[in-house]
């Protein structure tokens, strides 16, 4: 199976029984990285500083020292912060930001041993569906050329699915990895909210985001996860319950598991050839010993309004840090800090962020607030009681990660609402916590197709059980 | 509710981006695009809500302490060198209050 030649664990394991160093797969990497420049897959990329970190491991293999992930490079999203590099949101406004502290992922990442492949283009402060809302510029998909790769986490999935790197990490808030590892025909992951730490994730829902792996496979999301999930005190909303490792055993889990189809998930948006391939796996399942159960998740229709109101709420919150003052861009074109601030704004975010921005500072201005937000709030606890009722008749629920295959680049242009529904099966999942993952099933027509697993709260042990199933039932 | 050019520019305001070197079509465009989001997140109006607490996180998480420790932190040179302006020991900004 060709996944297994090039994803984290084979690599791994490759340069630790001697196969290749650690040097030799950056240097190939690189070359790969420079032949593919036009996919604009990069924000930033140091290969100075790449070299660097592939002789430190190769020097870490030979004294006996090496971590988990000894020599693999890994690429990480520019909105997860990096010392030594830039970390820019791929917006004007964080033009040539350099943070003083790195993500704990990115502690972890260090300490295992990764050696760290670039910062990845992203739809600027992780608001898109498209990859295509980014300052540095649209990045190509790598496995359907002419389509988008999907959003926000855009370039970690066409990183992985352009074979530059086998494992890269991205950021969920409302399908930011899932989505564009299913246009890019990779697999991705968000943990439980909480799971893993959000400190030097630059923030933009800080309810509904999280950092996640995207991988060729669902042992190599795994393996990443593994090293990035646990308590980290430096983050007061990280979870403080142990880290269980999956007992990956392909499709033997399928036997007695309860896997939920959400009757409301096959509504009529739904294309043929994904609610098809979802079908065909529904039935292996079966055939495999699981047990299929129809269930209900009342609320799904209010899923997606009530991700934008809470969303672009804590956006407008969180980026009003970005004022020209402490870091980032000022304006030129200013005499008074009134007007620093609102002009260096104008100037250094993209419309949909000031789009977004405008309509979290609506809902909740003055005489709207309880409408709004207060409403999406209460609306949300309905969500995730929706979830806990269907989580006490099955164990995984599977879904379509989005409803249609990647669109045309341009074909959504410029509007809003139409992005914003693409949306719909993998909001909830941000809204109520709870882990999910985006395998690929196949493709339709040439265009990658892919389903989604949800787990309850902290149960990705299970949710990458079942996912190891379907991957070996497909 | 309907989004006007005056909830626009308030909004803006509020947020502190300035839009007032945007042409009329394109302040027309944004409220147009604004106004069918908030059109379509009315729908939960329709739900029924009453008694029903308000989510602040997915996860109940509780209240956290944490020991009261000194730690070393990156320091003032470190966090000035991303400032557009400083003098090496603050962040610089126009004057702010009195002057001329």
């Amino acid at each position: 199976m060709v996944t297994e030649a090039r994803g984290v664990r084979a690599l791994r394991d490759q340069i630790r029984a001697g196969g290749r160093s650690a040097s030799d797969v950056a240097e190939e990497a690189l070359e790969r990285a420079e032949s593919l420049a036009s996919l604009n897959i990069f924000a930033s990329l140091d290969s100075a500083q790449v070299r660097a970190r592939a002789a430190a491991a190769d020097a870490a293999i030979a004294d006996g020292s090496a971590g988990p992930l000894a020599g693999v490079p890994i690429a990480i999203k520019d909105n997860i912060c990096t010392t030594g590099e830039t970390t820019t949101c791929a917006s004007r406004i964080l033009g040539g930001f350099e943070s003083i502290y790195d993500a704990f992922v990115v502690e972890r990442l260090r300490d295992a041993g990764a050696v760290l492949f670039g910062k990845t283009n992203m739809d600027e402060f992780a608001m898109g569906s498209s990859g295509e809302k980014s300052a540095l510029g649209v990045t190509a998909n790598p496995a359907a050329p002419g389509y988008v790769p999907g959003g926000s986490s855009s370039g970690s999935a066409a990183v992985v699915a352009a074979d530059i790197v086998p494992g890269a990490l991205g950021s969920d808030t409302g399908g930011s990895v899932r989505q564009p590892a299913a246009f890019c025909g990779v697999v991705g992951m968000k943990p439980t909210w909480g799971r893993v730490s959000r400190r030097g994730l630059i923030a933009y829902g800080s309810s509904l985001d999280q950092i996640g792996p995207l991988t060729h496979n669902v042992e190599d999301a795994a393996l990443l996860y593994s090293v990035i999930a646990g308590h980290d005190p430096g983050d007061a909303t990280s979870a403080r319950r142990p880290v269980e490792a999956p007992l990956l055993r392909g499709a033997d889990a399928a036997v007695g598991l309860r896997v939920g189809l959400p009757r409301e998930y096959a509504g009529a948006g739904v294309d043929p050839a994904v609610s098809g391939a979802l079908q065909t796996m529904a039935r292996r399942l079966e055939a495999a010993g699981a047990q299929i159960v129809d269930v209900s998740l009342p609320h799904t229709e209010a899923c997606v309004a009530t991700y934008y109101i809470i969303a672009t709420a804590e956006a407008s919150s969180n980026l009003a840090r970005f004022d020209g003052v402490r870091y980032g861009r000022r304006t030129e074109h200013a005499g008074d800090i009134d007007a620093i601030y609102a002009r260096s704004r104008s100037e250094g975010f993209g419309d949909e962020v000031i789009r977004r921005i405008l309509l979290g500072t609506f809902v909740l201005s003055s005489g709207y607030y309880d409408a709004y937000y207060e409403k999406a709030q209460r609306v949300r606890t309905l969500i995730r009681r929706d979830f806990d009722a269907a989580f006490e008749q099955c164990d995984v629920m599977l879904s379509p990660t989005s409803p249609t295959p990647p669109w045309r680049t341009g074909e959504r242009g410029d509007d809003p609402l139409a992005m914003y529904l693409a949306d719909i099966y993998t909001v909830s999942a941000n809204l109520s916590g709870v882990p999910a993952i985006s395998i690929p099933l196949g493709h339709s027509e040439a265009l990658p197709i892919a389903a989604q697993l949800m787990a309850p709260q902290f149960a990705e042990a299970r949710l990458f059980e079942a996912a190891h199933a379907c991957e070996a039932l497909r | 509710m309907a989004i006007d050019r005056d909830t626009i520019e308030h909004s803006a305001h509020l947020a502190r981006i300035d839009i007032s070197s945007w042409s009329d079509a394109e302040l027309a465009s944004l409220t147009e695009k604004l106004q069918r989001v908030v059109g379509y997140v009315e729908q939960l109006s329709q739900i029924d809500t009453e008694g029903v607490p308000p989510s602040i996180h997915p996860v109940e998480i509780g209240e956290r302490l944490r020991e009261d420790l000194a730690v070393a932190t990156p320091g003032r040179d470190a966090i000035l060198r991303n400032a557009p302006s400083h003098d090496g020991e603050t962040f610089l900004v126009p004057q702010v209050v009195g002057g001329d």
